[in-house]
């Protein structure tokens, strides 16, 4: 037997043995409209947030919700850089405040965070979302957008990431 | 039409209610049990703070995705994911880089992408023998036996045993399941001292080999003593093979002892089926309908094995059990992904006939 190296081995066992799936992330949105600017409900996974490294450590296998307060900042950059919002006047500013977060177990434990949205233009709205994506291959967005007339359900993923199509 | 209703149903069941609320600033959550590091991976972390080179990277981001295969321990897919994902422009043409692509793209169920990916190391070690095992097992599981012998007949020279293996394997595959289980069981007796990775890999293929051959009693018996070590297919392969005979506790017992946060889809459709043949209240049960109507919400059409499990034997509908058995026919073709679809047209075909 010359099976050298146990690294080999590792890669090997990799190598010789039938896939499996892993756990899917899902986070879930709602885009209503509220004194003529829109405002999203965005319920994400704070396991999948803690891994994307959006509320400090990627390592933590404990958070505090004091933590997830702290996090302010850091949280705030994260959605400025991956949830983007436009409107006929062109980008429009998104903001959230700590205190109107709020937790809920949903299978697992989901971090609610209101985002409200300040629009130049009360036409052409539409919603890019790419958080997640690049640390979750499987991430995917279920979308409620409740603004007539483009009201819908829908999945946003990598291959199709803004809603609706057309401004 | 089915799906608009089904995201509908979804975000019913998402929406803000009794169990939403403000904590207070000391409520603390476990968001997945710790998940040991070995001492290598520790001191892989150590040097991957300091800066790390790419060959820190690649040998960690190996060390997840083995670590990945085990019960419970998904998340690790998504570490070596992202590991994969800082490594330099140089790193990307080496073959380690191109095995572990290779590798997530076969978890992914990417065969024809993790082809190409081998095929960068090949074109660098024609004869590499991680690369020719995977290919075999990616062909294996396209059902293309042609190409998975020619993947094993990389192994001639390289090593004689992995080699054999391989091509028993293939053997057994294209029908030959007697003399391919009589000449692996040999081969395996006259390895006493196997190390665990070839001994787990030796005995899926003989546990498929004796399924096959209507031993099911058999092929428990050889998984059982690897299964704390073995990776999730192995258990999921322990699994049904329990269930089948009816025992349904030993898989209760087992798949309960994982926290159910980080037990894959795969496992809690065994767990869940444990549970009804048990008679037990349906508490698995009732967690794998809220998932499965996730998964059927957000058009998944990978790993669809899971799916066509759960309306084959959770909610007994054959409809809807072949027509996700039929989608994950279209990518998998191994054996389970066989017996899944003839199983649920056998069942189709059934309650026609039972209408009639």
């Amino acid at each position: 037997m010359k099976h050298r190296l146990f690294f080999v081995l590792l890669v090997l066992w990799a190598a010789g043995l039938p896939a499996h799936a892993h756990k899917f992330s899902t986070a879930y949105m709602d885009v209503m409209q509220q004194q003529d600017q829109p405002l999203l409900v965005w319920r994400v996974s704070l396991h999948d947030l803690t891994q994307a490294g959006a509320l400090g450590s990627s390592h933590n296998a404990e958070l505090s919700w004091q933590q997830v307060l702290n996090s302010e900042t850091l949280l705030r950059s994260y959605i400025n850089n991956r949830i983007h919002f436009t409107s006929a006047a062109g980008a429009c500013r998104i903001t959230t405040n700590t205190s109107d977060w709020r937790v809920k177990q949903q299978q697992q434990l989901f971090l609610v965070l209101p985002l409200q949205v300040y629009c130049g233009s009360l036409s052409g709205w539409q919603l890019s979302y790419q958080a997640l994506f690049d640390n979750q291959h499987n991430h995917k967005l279920l979308l409620n957008w409740k603004i007539k007339p483009a009201a819908a359900n829908l999945v946003l993923s990598p291959d199709k990431h803004f809603y609706p199509d057309v401004i | 039409m089915r799906n608009v209703l089904l995201l509908i149903c979804v975000f019913w069941l998402a929406q803000p209610g009794a169990t939403e609320y403000r904590p207070d600033g000391n409520e603390r959550w476990v968001l997945h049990t710790g998940l040991p590091l070995t001492d290598d991976m520790i001191l892989l972390h150590q040097e991957m703070d300091k800066g790390g080179n790419d060959a820190a990277r690649l040998q960690l981001a190996r060390a997840y995705l083995h670590g990945a295969r085990r019960p419970g321990f998904d998340d690790w897919f998504h570490q070596a994911e992202q590991l994969l994902q800082g490594v330099s422009a140089n790193g990307r043409t080496t073959t380690d880089y191109f095995l572990l692509v290779a590798d997530i793209q076969q978890q992914q169920h990417q065969f024809v992408a993790a082809l190409e990916s081998l095929a960068k190391v090949f074109q660098l070690h024609s004869t590499h023998v991680q690369a020719s095992l995977m290919a075999a097992r990616v062909y294996l599981a396209l059902d293309q036996l042609d190409n998975a012998q020619r993947a094993c007949g990389r192994l001639w020279q390289q090593d004689l045993f992995l080699f054999s293996v391989c091509q028993y394997e293939v053997a057994g595959r294209r029908g030959q399941w007697q003399q391919s289980y009589s000449a692996l069981q040999q081969l395996w007796q006259r390895q006493p001292n196997l190390p665990v990775a070839l001994d787990i890999w030796l005995r899926g293929i003989l546990a498929e080999q004796a399924e096959q051959l209507g031993l099911n009693v058999i092929a428990i018996q050889w998984l059982e003593p690897v299964l704390a070590q073995a990776p999730t297919s192995i258990w999921l392969k322990w699994a049904d093979l329990s269930l089948s005979l009816g025992q349904g506790r030993a898989v209760y017992q087992l798949l309960s002892e994982l926290p159910l946060s980080q037990l894959a889809d795969s496992l809690l459709v065994r767990l869940a089926r444990a549970e009804i043949q048990l008679g037990k209240p349906g508490s698995y049960t009732e967690t794998l309908h809220d998932r499965m109507q996730v998964r059927l919400a957000r058009g998944d059409s990978e790993h669809a094995a899971d799916v066509a499990h759960y309306f084959f034997y959770i909610v007994d509908d054959a409809k809807a059990a072949l027509q996700w058995a039929e989608r994950n026919y279209h990518t998998a073709k191994e054996p389970d992904d066989k017996h899944l679809l003839t199983l649920s047209l056998r069942a189709l075909e059934a309650n026609s006939e039972v209408l009639e």
